[in-house]
C-alpha cells in the first residue's frame, strides 16, 4: 500500500483523552472522575453498561458538551472546545450507530457532503467538479480494498456500504481519530471482520480509534487497550492482554457479577401436541411503507419452543414481525394461531388470542417515553373487566396490578407517576416484558430484546424467555445479535431479502454457517453490491 | 438523531421530587403570562402611559367587584367549552383546529330551534336546542375525524378549511333562510324567552351556561383521568405506534375524541346562543375556538388548567374593553398581550427551564 | 386581599372621577364601536368621525370603545358604561338594541343612542335614516340617464333594476323611494325589481343583475349588503351602471358604479352629540336624518360626474330642495306600509 488514508499529525503521546472530567445532568452524576487516554496508532475499547457515562464522555470528546470539571486532552494537551466544530477541526469524527447520511442522495455525493471539490465555471462560479470527486471516492476505496458503487443511492445500499461511507467521511475531511459507537450491532459476522481488517489498517497507518462495544469477544479480538466503566466512573484500563472477557465482566458488572452467569439447560421440549400453536404459510407483503417486502414466508411454531428470525439488517425481519402482530398489512398468504385464522387482523385481536408483543424500537413503538410508568406498564389492560368499575377505570385495581407486574420482573423504579425515560435501558425493557406477559400469552413475539439493556437486564430476559418455553409457551425471537440467537433457540430461520433462506437446528449453530446464509443472495443473477 | 441523552438518565434516586414538577406546571402557565403581561408593559411605556397604573385598572375592571367579576365569568364562558373541546383533541395529538366552526354552527341550529320551535313546549325547548346544537357540531367534526383516521387526510388542513366552510354555510343561511323579517342584516329572530339560559347574577350577563361550561371541565377531567376510552385517548397522544402495538384502535380513538369535541362545541354554541346573544347573528364567535386553542396548549391540556386560562382570556376580554373608557389605552394593547400569551405558550417556554440544565 | 382590591376600586374611582370633570360639566360620552372595528374604512369610521368632531366642538370627553367580542359583549359594556359614570352610551353595533332598551329602564339617567331602529324608553334616541328620500334620489338620476344613449353602456330602452336582500319593510323603504323618485321623471318608466334572499352571497347578486341587464335595465341600485359586490362586478363585467347604498361605494368598479346612496353617521353621531351638550338631548325620540340635515345623499360622483349632463343633476338637486321643503312627500315604507303602487 503505496499511501495511507489516514492523515496522521505530528507524534504525541496522547491523541485523545481526557482527564479527571466530572459531567452532571441536575441530579445525575454522569461522569465522576473519569480518564482516558487514547495514543496514536491504537484502537482502544471502552465498554460499560448502559448508562455507564460512555455516551456522556464520548459527547465531551466532540466538543458536543461542556465538562463540570476536568479538561479533555488533545495532543499531549488540555484544550476547550468552543464547539462541536473545533473538535472536528482537531480531527475527531465520529461513527454513530444511526449513520448520519442523507438517504436521498448517493453515496458519492453523501462522501463529499459538505467539502465538494469545486472546479471554476463560467469564470466567477465554483461548481463541484463530480470528476475529482468520484475519483478521490475510488482511491479511498481501492485503498482500504472495498469496492463500492459510489453512484447508488444511500438508501438502497447494504447496510455495512453506508457504513464504510460514512467512515470515509471522516477520512476524507481529515478526522484520525475515529469514534465508533457500537459499529458491529448491524453487521454479519463476515462483515464485522470486514470492517476490523479496515480498523487495523487505520491503525497501522497512524489513526486512533475508539471503540465502543459490549461485545467482549469483539474487544478481545480488534482492541489494544480498554477502558471499563460503570456507573459514571472509570473502574480499569488496561492493555487488552493484561484482561480477559471474564475479569471484563466483574469489573463492568461490580458485585453484580455472578448475577450475569448464563446457563440454558437442554430439557427435551415439553409434550409436543401435535399441532403446531402459530402457522404462517405463503405470506407475501409488499406495501409501499415497507423498505423490504417480504416474499412467500412460511414457518409454523409449536408449543414449547424458541424460534429464531436470524438476518442482516433490513432483510425483511421487522416487516414480518410486524406482519405476525398485526401491526402491518399483507398481500396474501395466511397466519394462523390456535387455529384461528388472523391474517392481516388488527393488533388487538391477536392479543386476544394470546400473543404478546415485544416491539425492536422501545423509544418508539415499545415504550410511550413520557408517559408514566403505570400507564406504560398498564396500556392495553385498561378495559379489563378486572380493573373496572362500572364504566370506570378502578384506580386502586389498576395501579396495584401495575405494581404487580413491576415487581414480577423484577423492575427497579421511583414510583409509578414517574415517567418511563426515568428509568434505565434494561429496567424499561423489563417494564415491556412485564406489560408484555402479564396476560399469560401462550405466543411471544420479541424482536431484539436485549438492544440498548444493560447485563443484569440481559440476563432476567434471558431467562425469562427460557422460563417460558419451559412452561409450555412458544417464542418467536428476532435478533441482530447472534449470540444470543444461539444461546436461545431451538431453530433459527435466516432471511435474506424477505425470503426465508435457510433453517439452522441447534445442534447446528455455529457463526460462520449462520452467517453465510445471512450473506447469501436468493436472485443469484443479480451482483451483490460490496 | 441518536438518542444520546437517555443513557444519563439512570439514577432512579435522581428522579425530581414531586413538587418541583407541580412548581414547574405552574411556571409552564405562569412564565407565558408574565412575559405577556412584560411586554405589554414595554409597549405602554412607549406610549407614554404608566403600565402599574393601567394594569391595577385593568385587574379592577376584570375582577374588582362581584359585577366585574360576572363579567369576567360571562365572557370566559364561551372558552371553556372551546377549551375542552380543544384539549380532548390535542391530548390526543389530533389537531384540531375546527372547534370554531362546530361552535358557530351549534350555536346557529340551537338559535334557530330556540325560537322556532312553538313557546308552548316550554322549558323543554332548550334542553332540546342544546342537544340539537351538540349533534350537529358533533357530526361536523366526526367527518375530519373519519378523514383522518381512515385515509390520513391532514386534519389541520381539514379542520381549518372547514371553519370557513361553517362560516359561510352560517353566514348565508342568517342573511337568507333564517334571517329575522322585523330586524336589520345579519341576524336571526331572538329566541323565546322560555328557552332562555336564567342569570347567575342579574343584572349581569353571567348565565347558567357558565355552570355547564364547569360540568364539561369537570366531565373532561374525569373522562381524562378516570376511564379506559381517556386513557386510550391519552396513550394515543403520547405515542400512537405504542398505542396500535398495544392493541388500541387509533382510529377508533380520533374517531371519538372529535365527536367528542364537536358535543363540546356544539353545546358551547348552544349555551352562547340561548344565555348570552339570544340569536344567532354575524359575529357569533369572536374567534372562541382560536382563543380556545391558546388556553389549551397554555393549560397543557389540563383542566384546571383550562379554567384558570379560560379565566384569564375572558378577564382580558372583559376588562380589556372596559379598560377603554377609563383610561386612553386603545385594544391593541390588550391584543398584544393576548397574542403574547398565545405565542409564548406554543413555544413551550417550560422546557427552557433551568433547572433541568440540559436540552433533552 | 380586600384592602387591595379596594385600593384598585378606588384608584378606578379616581380615575373616573378626573373624567367626570370635563370642560362642559357635562359626564362623558361612550360609542361602542360595531363589528368590523376601528378603520373599517366604512361606518365605524365614520361614526367616530362625527364622534370625534362633536367631542371637540361641544369640549366633552369621551370614548370610543372597541371590543373584538363585541356581539356578545355588548350588554356587559354599556352597563359598565354607565356604572361608570358616563352620561350618553351611543352604540353602533345593531344587535345592541334588545339589551340597550333593558338597560335604557334601568338606568333613567344616563341618555341613550341607537342606530337603525326604534327603541323604546324616555331616555332612548332612535337614529333612523331617511334612505327612502336619497333612494328617491337615486331613481330620479337613474331615470333620467338611463334614456340617454350618448353615455356609454346605455341604451334608449326606459328600464331600470333595482335588487333587495330580502322581501321585508326596511328594504322595500329603499325600493319604493327609487321607484317613486324614478316616476317623478317618467312616470311610464319600468323598474325590474328582485329579492336575493341574502345579504352575503355576491355570487347570486352578480347573477341576478346579469339577468336584468339583459332585460334591458342597465343601471341596477343594489339594496343587498354582501351581495351588492357582486352587482357592483357585474356592472363592471357588462359595461352597464350599479348604484351603491349605504357608504360611498364608488370606487369599488370607477365608472361603473353610477352614485351611491350614503347614509351619513357622521352628522348624526355629531348632531347627537351638540345635543346632549347642550342639555337638549332627544330622548324619547326617533331622529329622522333626512336629505335637509345631509343624513343622507347621493355620493359625489367622483368618477361619473363627467359623463353625467350637469341638466340630469340640477334635476336632482331641485328634487332634493322640493322634498327638503316639502312639496314632495317620498312614501316611507316604515312608517306608513306598502303604497298602492308597490304591494
Amino acid at each position: 500500500m503505496s499511501a495511507t488514508i489516514v492523515q496522521p499529525r505530528g507524534s504525541v503521546e496522547i491523541r485523545i483523552g481526557a482527564n479527571r472530567i466530572f459531567k452532571s445532568y441536575g441530579s445525575v452524576q454522569a461522569n465522576r472522575n473519569v480518564s482516558i487516554s487514547v495514543g496514536p496508532r491504537q484502537i482502544h475499547a471502552v465498554v460499560g453498561e448502559n448508562g455507564a457515562g460512555k455516551s456522556t464522555l464520548m459527547r465531551a470528546l466532540q466538543g458536543l458538551e461542556t465538562v463540570d470539571g476536568g479538561e479533555v486532552i488533545v495532543d499531549d494537551l488540555p484544550v476547550r472546545f468552543s464547539g462541536p466544530q473545533q473538535a472536528i477541526s482537531e480531527g475527531i469524527g465520529m461513527v454513530h450507530q444511526e449513520f448520519m447520511l442523507a438517504p436521498e442522495l448517493t453515496l458519492l455525493e453523501n462522501l463529499v457532503l459538505g467539502d465538494e471539490p469545486t472546479r471554476p465555471s463560467f469564470g466567477f462560479l465554483q461548481t463541484v467538479d463530480w470528476d475529482v470527486a468520484l475519483g478521490e471516492a475510488r482511491q479511498i476505496g481501492e485503498r482500504a480494498g472495498i469496492s463500492i458503487d459510489w453512484h447508488r443511492s444511500t438508501s438502497t445500499a447494504p447496510v455495512h456500504i453506508q457504513q464504510y461511507v460514512e467512515i470515509f467521511r471522516l477520512l476524507r475531511r481529515g478526522s484520525d481519530v475515529l469514534i465508533l459507537d457500537e459499529p458491529t450491532a448491524v453487521l454479519a459476522p463476515q462483515q464485522v471482520e470486514q470492517l476490523f481488517g479496515l480498523l487495523r489498517q487505520l491503525r497501522e497507518n497512524g489513526a486512533s480509534i475508539i471503540f465502543i462495544s459490549h461485545k467482549l469477544q469483539e474487544v478481545e479480538a480488534l482492541a489494544d487497550h480498554v477502558t471499563i466503566m460503570r456507573k459514571g466512573e472509570t473502574v480499569a484500563s488496561a492493555s487488552v492482554d493484561e484482561m480477559n472477557t471474564s475479569q471484563m465482566t466483574r469489573y463492568i458488572m461490580g458485585e453484580n457479577a455472578k448475577a450475569a452467569q448464563q446457563t440454558r439447560g437442554e430439557p427435551g421440549r415439553p409434550k409436543d401436541t401435535g399441532a403446531p400453536l402459530a402457522k404462517i404459510t405463503g405470506l407475501n407483503a409488499h406495501t409501499a411503507n415497507a423498505q423490504q417486502p417480504l416474499y412467500n414466508i412460511s414457518m409454523d411454531v409449536s408449543c414449547g419452543e424458541i424460534v429464531g428470525i436470524a438476518g442482516v439488517a433490513g432483510n425483511g425481519q421487522e416487516e414480518l414481525i410486524e406482519c405476525l402482530v398485526g401491526l402491518r398489512k399483507a398481500q396474501s398468504g395466511s397466519i394462523s394461531i390456535n387455529n384461528a385464522e388472523l391474517y392481516n387482523a388488527e393488533n388487538a385481536s391477536f392479543r386476544a388470542h394470546g400473543q404478546g408483543y415485544v416491539s425492536p424500537d422501545r423509544a418508539h413503538e415499545g415504550l410511550a417515553k413520557s408517559a408514566t410508568i403505570e400507564a406504560n406498564v398498564m396500556a392495553g389492560s385498561q378495559r379489563e373487566p378486572a380493573f373496572l368499575r362500572g364504566p370506570m377505570l378502578d384506580r386502586t385495581a389498576f395501579r396495584k396490578e401495575a405494581r404487580a407486574r413491576l415487581d414480577r420482573l423484577d423492575v427497579q423504579y421511583g414510583t409509578l407517576n414517574d415517567p418511563v425515560s426515568s428509568l434505565s435501558g434494561g429496567n424499561q425493557q423489563k417494564l415491556v416484558f412485564a406489560r408484555e406477559t402479564a396476560r399469560h400469552p401462550k405466543l411471544l413475539v420479541v424482536s431484539q430484546p436485549t438492544r440498548g439493556v444493560d447485563l443484569n437486564g440481559i440476563a432476567t430476559i434471558h431467562s425469562y424467555l427460557l422460563s417460558h418455553r419451559e412452561t409450555g409457551g412458544s417464542v418467536v425471537l428476532a435478533s441482530e445479535e447472534l449470540d444470543e440467537l444461539m444461546f436461545l433457540c431451538d431453530r433459527i430461520l435466516v432471511m435474506s431479502m424477505g425470503r426465508f433462506v435457510g433453517e439452522v437446528s441447534r445442534a447446528e449453530f455455529s457463526p460462520q454457517k449462520i452467517g453465510e446464509l445471512m450473506l447469501a443472495d436468493p436472485l443469484p443473477q443479480k451482483a451483490a453490491n460490496g | 438523531m441518536v438518542d444520546g441523552g437517555s443513557e444519563n438518565v439512570v439514577a432512579i434516586d435522581a428522579r425530581p421530587p414531586r413538587w418541583t414538577l407541580a412548581a414547574e406546571n405552574a411556571m409552564r402557565f405562569s412564565l407565558p403570562v408574565l412575559l405577556a403581561f412584560l411586554a405589554g408593559a414595554v409597549l405602554l411605556l412607549a406610549i407614554g402611559e404608566n403600565p402599574v397604573a393601567i394594569y391595577q385598572l385593568m385587574l379592577s375592571e376584570g375582577f374588582g367587584s362581584e359585577r366585574r367579576i360576572a363579567a369576567t365569568l360571562s365572557a370566559s364562558t364561551p372558552l371553556l367549552f372551546t377549551a375542552v373541546a380543544t384539549a380532548v383533541c390535542f391530548r390526543s395529538g389530533v389537531f384540531n383546529v375546527g372547534v370554531d366552526g362546530a361552535f358557530v354552527l351549534g350555536g346557529l341550529g340551537a338559535a334557530v330551534i330556540g325560537y322556532a320551535l312553538p313557546v308552548a313546549l316550554g322549558w323543554t325547548i332548550a334542553p332540546l336546542a342544546i342537544g340539537s346544537a351538540m349533534l350537529i357540531a358533533a357530526f361536523w367534526l366526526w367527518v375530519p375525524g373519519v378523514l383522518l383516521a381512515k385515509l390520513e387526510v391532514d386534519e389541520v388542513v381539514s379542520t381549518l378549511m372547514l371553519n370557513f366552510v361553517a362560516l359561510g354555510i352560517s353566514g348565508f343561511l342568517v342573511n337568507s333562510v333564517f334571517l329575522s323579517e322585523t330586524s336589520g342584516n345579519n341576524t336571526t329572530e331572538t329566541i323565546h324567552e322560555v328557552a332562555e339560559l336564567s342569570r347567575l347574577l342579574p343584572p349581569s350577563t353571567l348565565h347558567s351556561g357558565f355552570l355547564l361550561g364547569l360540568l364539561c371541565v369537570l366531565g373532561y377531567a374525569f373522562w381524562t383521568q378516570r376511564t379506559p376510552q381517556g386513557f386510550e385517548a391519552a396513550l394515543v397522544g403520547f405515542n400512537n405506534r405504542f398505542a396500535r402495538s398495544v392493541g388500541i384502535s387509533v382510529p377508533g380513538t380520533i374517531i371519538l375524541v372529535m365527536i367528542i369535541s364537536g358535543l363540546v362545541s356544539g353545546a358551547g354554541g348552544a349555551a352562547h346562543a340561548l344565555g348570552q346573544v339570544h340569536k344567532f347573528s354575524d359575529g357569533f364567535s369572536a374567534g372562541y375556538g382560536f382563543t380556545g386553542m391558546a388556553i389549551a396548549l397554555l393549560a397543557r391540556n389540563s383542566a384546571i388548567g383550562i379554567l384558570l386560562g379560560a379565566i384569564l382570556f375572558g378577564a382580558l376580554a372583559s376588562a380589556g374593553t372596559t379598560v377603554q373608557l377609563f383610561s386612553d389605552i386603545p385594544l391593541d394593547i390588550v391584543n398584544v398581550i393576548e397574542g403574547t400569551v398565545m405565542i409564548f405558550a406554543v413555544v413551550e417556554l417550560g422546557r427552557l427551564t433551568l433547572w433541568r440544565g440540559t436540552g433533552q | 386581599m380586600k384592602r387591595v382590591i379596594r385600593c384598585l376600586l378606588a384608584g378606578a374611582a379616581l380615575s373616573i372621577t378626573t373624567l367626570g370633570v370635563s370642560a362642559a360639566d357635562v359626564k362623558p360620552a361612550a360609542l361602542i364601536i360595531a363589528q368590523g372595528g376601528l378603520g373599517d374604512g366604512s361606518w365605524n369610521d365614520t361614526a367616530n368621525a362625527g364622534f370625534q368632531a362633536g367631542l371637540t366642538a361641544t369640549g366633552i370627553t369621551g370614548k370610543a370603545i372597541e371590543s373584538k367580542d363585541v356581539v356578545a359583549q355588548g350588554e356587559e359594556i354599556m352597563r359598565r358604561a354607565a356604572d361608570g359614570g358616563f352620561g350618553l352610551v351611543a352604540s353602533l353595533e345593531w344587535i345592541h338594541g334588545e339589551p340597550m332598551e333593558k338597560l335604557a329602564a334601568d338606568y333613567p339617567d344616563v341618555n341613550w343612542v341607537i342606530m337603525n331602529q326604534t327603541r323604546k324608553g324616555d331616555n332612548v334616541a332612535s337614529v333612523v335614516f331617511a334612505e327612502h328620500q336619497g333612494s328617491f334620489l337615486a331613481g330620479a338620476l337613474a331615470a333620467q340617464v338611463t334614456v340617454d344613449t350618448s353615455i356609454k353602456g346605455i341604451n334608449e330602452q326606459a328600464v331600470i333594476g333595482v335588487i333587495g336582500g330580502v322581501k321585508a319593510p326596511g328594504i322595500d323603504k329603499f325600493i319604493v323611494g327609487y321607484i317613486q323618485g324614478a316616476k317623478a321623471i317618467n312616470p311610464d318608466i319600468e323598474v325590474k325589481v328582485a329579492y336575493s334572499e341574502s345579504f352575503g352571497d355576491p355570487a347570486k347578486g352578480e347573477q341576478l343583475a346579469k339577468a336584468m341587464f339583459n332585460e334591458g335595465a342597465d343601471i341596477v341600485y343594489q339594496v343587498a349588503g354582501g351581495t351588492g359586490i357582486g352587482i357592483i362586478e357585474a356592472a363592471k363585467a357588462e359595461g352597464k351602471f350599479a348604484i351603491g347604498v349605504d357608504t360611498d361605494q364608488d370606487s369599488m368598479a370607477p365608472g361603473n358604479v353610477l352614485t351611491s346612496m350614503v347614509k351619513r353617521v357622521d352628522v348624526a353621531t355629531e348632531s347627537i352629540i351638540r345635543d346632549y351638550a347642550d342639555g337638549k338631548f332627544p330622548g324619547g325620540k326617533v331622529l329622522q336624518f333626512g336629505l335637509d340635515v345631509k343624513g343622507v345623499a347621493l355620493s359625489d360622483m367622483n368618477h361619473t360626474k363627467d359623463i353625467i349632463p350637469e341638466t340630469y343633476l340640477a334635476r336632482v338637486d331641485a328634487l332634493k330642495a322640493d322634498i327638503i321643503s316639502g312639496k314632495i312627500e317620498v312614501w316611507d315604507v316604515s312608517a306608513s306600509g306598502y303604497p298602492d303602487f308597490f304591494k
